[in-house]
C-alpha cells in the first residue's frame, strides 16, 4: 500500500474523486450534475492514461496498472453509449465499478514504466487487449444487471429503458464478438510468438472457459427465451466470475504459472 | 412452448448442444488446473480427439437441422467456422499427422526444436518428449549469426529496483532476439532469413520460431519447428468466427433497426 505523489497518481485521485461526488449527486437526484462530474472524471482518467502512454512510448496496457487504470476511463463512454443506444442505465454502478476499479491503481499496483519485451512487440498487442478490455467492462455490466434481477425483479429502474432481463441479453450480446475477436487475436499472436496458435495455457483456458459460458447463455436463452429468466441471469454472473478468474487469478496466483504470466 | 422449433429433434439437439458446451467448459477449467505441459499431453491424446470429432459431427447435424433459415448468415458463418477451427486443429495435432502419413504417405514432423552452432547447418529436429527419436527434416538450415539487441540503458537509476542492485548489466532490457540463417537444399542456398521472436521463417511446410540461445556465449541458437498443416483451415475459421459474430450480433441488429425506422 502507498500513496502516488505524481501527476499520475494525483490525476488517479481526482478522477475517484469526480466518480464518488457523481455518485453522490446521483443519489441526491441531481441528475444534470452528477453526468457532468462524472465526465470530468473521465477527463482526468484519460490525461492520466495518456500520460502514461507517452511516458512508458507505447500503448500503455501492458499490466495491470495500466489495463485498470484504461478500465476506469472506459466506463464513462460505456454508460453513454449503454443508456443512449441499448436503452440500458446503471450509471451509479458503473461509477462504483470505476472506483472500483482505481482503488488497486491507486494504492497497490506499482507505477513503474515497463520496456516491452520481445514477445508483447506486435500490431496484435493493442488490438487483443483492448477487444479483451471492452468485452470485459460490458460483460460486467450485463452481470450488474442480471444480479440486479435476482434480487430487485425484472422490472426496468427507470421508465424508457428496458427490463432487467433485456438489458443483460443486449449487452451480452454487444460484449460477445469483443471476447471472440480477443480470443482469435490471441490465437494469431501465440502463433507469431510462440509458434502454436493454442498452447493449452491456463490463461487460455480460462479465456475459452469464459467464452463458452457465454456461448451457453446465447444457446441457452436462445432455447428458453424468457421463460426462465432466473437461469438466463445466473449465467450472466457465472460469466463474470469466470472473467474476474482469468483476469485477477492467473495473474496473480503462481499456481497457475503459464506463459501469459508477464501480464 | 418457447423452443425455436417445436419437433422432438430439434429439443433433443439443442439440450445435446448445452451439454457438449458444459462439457467443453469442465474439460477447459480441468485443463487449466493441471498447467500446460499436462494439459496440452491430454487434449492431444485419442479420448479428446474422438470427443472433438463429436463435437464436429454436433456442428454438422446444427447446420444441417437448424439453418433453415438462410438469411442467419453470421450464425451460419460462426458454425462452419468451429468446424473448420475443429478439422484444422486436428489435423495439425500429432495424431493428424500419423494419418496424413498413413494415408498420404506425408511424412511431416508436427513439431520439435533444432539446435544449430553459429556457421553449422542441420537438418535434425529433436522432440523433448522423452525417448522420441529425432527426426530429419528435407532440407538444411544454416545459422550464420545470433545477436541480442538490447534497449538503450536509461539515462540515471529512478526506480527502486535499480538502487536494490548495483549491477547495470542486469537491467539491460532485451529488445530483440536475432538469428540469421540460410535453407540449404541439397546444399544449394535458397532462402535467407532473420528470425526473431514475433518474426518467424516459413518454409517448406514449417515455421521456424526464435524459441533459445547459448545463454552463456551466444554460439549456437535454438529454433522451434512447427507443422503448418491444418494452419489455413484454422485461419479461415478464424475468420469465419470473428466476422459471423460481429455479423450476427452487432450489425444485423442495426440493420433491422434501420429497417424498422424505415418503415
Amino acid at each position: 500500500m502507498a500513496i502516488k505523489f505524481t501527476v499520475q497518481g494525483i490525476l488517479i485521485y481526482a478522477t475517484m474523486a469526480a466518480y464518488l461526488c457523481a455518485v453522490l449527486a446521483a443519489t441526491s437526484k441531481r441528475k444534470r450534475l452528477s453526468l457532468w462530474l462524472y465526465a470530468l472524471g473521465f477527463i482526468a482518467a484519460m490525461t492520466s492514461f495518456l500520460l502514461r502512454w507517452w511516458r512508458v512510448g507505447h500503448v500503455p496496457l501492458q499490466n495491470l496498472f495500466e489495463v485498470f487504470l484504461g478500465l476506469a476511463m472506459l466506463m464513462f463512454p460505456l454508460s453513454v453509449f449503454c443508456r443512449r443506444y441499448l436503452k440500458v442505465g446503471g450509471e451509479v454502478v458503473d461509477m462504483i465499478i470505476g472506483i472500483g476499479l482505481l482503488i488497486p491503481v491507486a494504492f497497490v499496483f506499482r507505477e513503474d514504466p515497463h520496456k516491452l519485451p520481445p514477445a508483447l512487440q506486435t500490431w496484435l498487442f493493442a488490438p487483443h487487449v483492448v477487444a479483451y478490455m471492452l468485452g470485459y467492462v460490458i460483460m460486467i455490466k450485463a452481470a450488474v444487471s442480471a444480479a440486479g434481477l435476482l434480487w430487485r425483479g425484472n422490472k426496468a429502474s427507470q421508465p424508457g429503458l428496458v427490463s432487467k432481463e433485456e438489458a443483460t441479453y443486449r449487452l451480452v450480446c454487444v460484449g460477445f464478438p469483443w471476447l471472440t475477436v480477443g480470443l482469435i487475436l490471441g490465437a494469431c499472436w501465440g502463433k507469431q510468438a510462440w509458434g502454436n496458435y493454442w498452447n493449452w495455457d491456463p490463461k487460455e483456458l480460462w479465456s475459452l472457459a469464459t467464452w463458452l459460458v457465454y456461448v451457453a447463455y446465447l444457446q441457452f436463452r436462445g432455447m428458453y427465451k424468457h421463460k426462465y429468466i432466473r437461469v438466463n441471469a445466473l449465467i450472466a454472473i457465472v460469466g463474470v466470475v469466470f472473467i474476474l478468474t482469468t483476469l485477477l487469478w492467473v495473474n496473480l496466483a503462481s499456481i497457475f504459472s503459464g506463459l501469459h504470466s508477464y501480464a | 412452448m418457447v423452443l425455436d422449433n417445436t419437433s422432438r429433434e430439434h429439443q433433443t439437439l439443442q439440450w445435446l448442444t448445452m451439454g457438449a458446451i458444459g462439457v467443453a467448459v469442465a474439460l477447459s477449467v480441468y485443463g487449466a488446473f493441471l498447467g500446460a505441459t499436462r494439459a496440452s499431453a491430454i487434449f492431444e491424446s485419442m479420448p479428446l480427439m474422438a470427443w472433438g470429432i463429436l463435437l464436429a459431427a454436433l456442428l454438422i447435424q446444427r447446420l444441417f437441422l437448424l439453418s433453415g433459415r438462410l438469411h442467419r448468415l453470421g450464425w451460419l458463418a460462426m458454425h462452419l467456422g468451429g468446424l473448420l477451427i475443429l478439422a484444422g486443429g486436428m489435423w495439425g495435432a500429432p495424431l493428424g499427422h500419423r494419418i496424413q502419413a498413413n494415408l498420404l504417405d506425408r511424412h511431416k514432423v508436427p513439431k520439435g526444436y533444432m539446435l544449430i552452432p553459429q556457421g553449422q547447418a542441420t537438418n535434425t529436429v529433436m522432440n523433448q518428449q522423452f525417448g522420441v527419436e529425432p527426426q530429419q527434416l528435407d532440407f538444411q538450415l544454416r545459422l550464420e549469426k545470433f545477436w541480442v539487441d538490447y534497449y538503450p540503458t536509461p539515462e540515471k537509476a529512478d526506480t527502486e529496483t535499480n538502487k536494490d542492485t548495483g549491477n547495470l548489466r542486469s537491467h539491460r532490457q532485451v529488445r530483440a532476439f536475432n538469428s540469421q540463417v540460410t535453407v540449404l537444399e541439397k546444399g544449394q542456398e535458397v532462402v535467407r532469413g532473420v528470425i526473431k521472436v514475433n518474426k518467424p521463417l516459413h518454409y517448406g511446410g514449417y515455421h521456424f520460431y526464435q524459441y533459445d540461445y547459448d545463454r552463456a556465449q551466444g554460439r549456437y541458437t535454438i529454433l522451434s519447428v512447427v507443422s503448418d498443416s491444418g494452419l489455413n483451415l484454422v485461419y479461415l475459421g478464424f475468420v469465419l468466427v470473428g466476422v459471423g459474430s460481429v455479423f450476427h450480433f452487432w450489425l444485423r441488429p442495426v440493420w433491422q433497426r434501420i429497417g424498422e425506422k424505415r418503415d
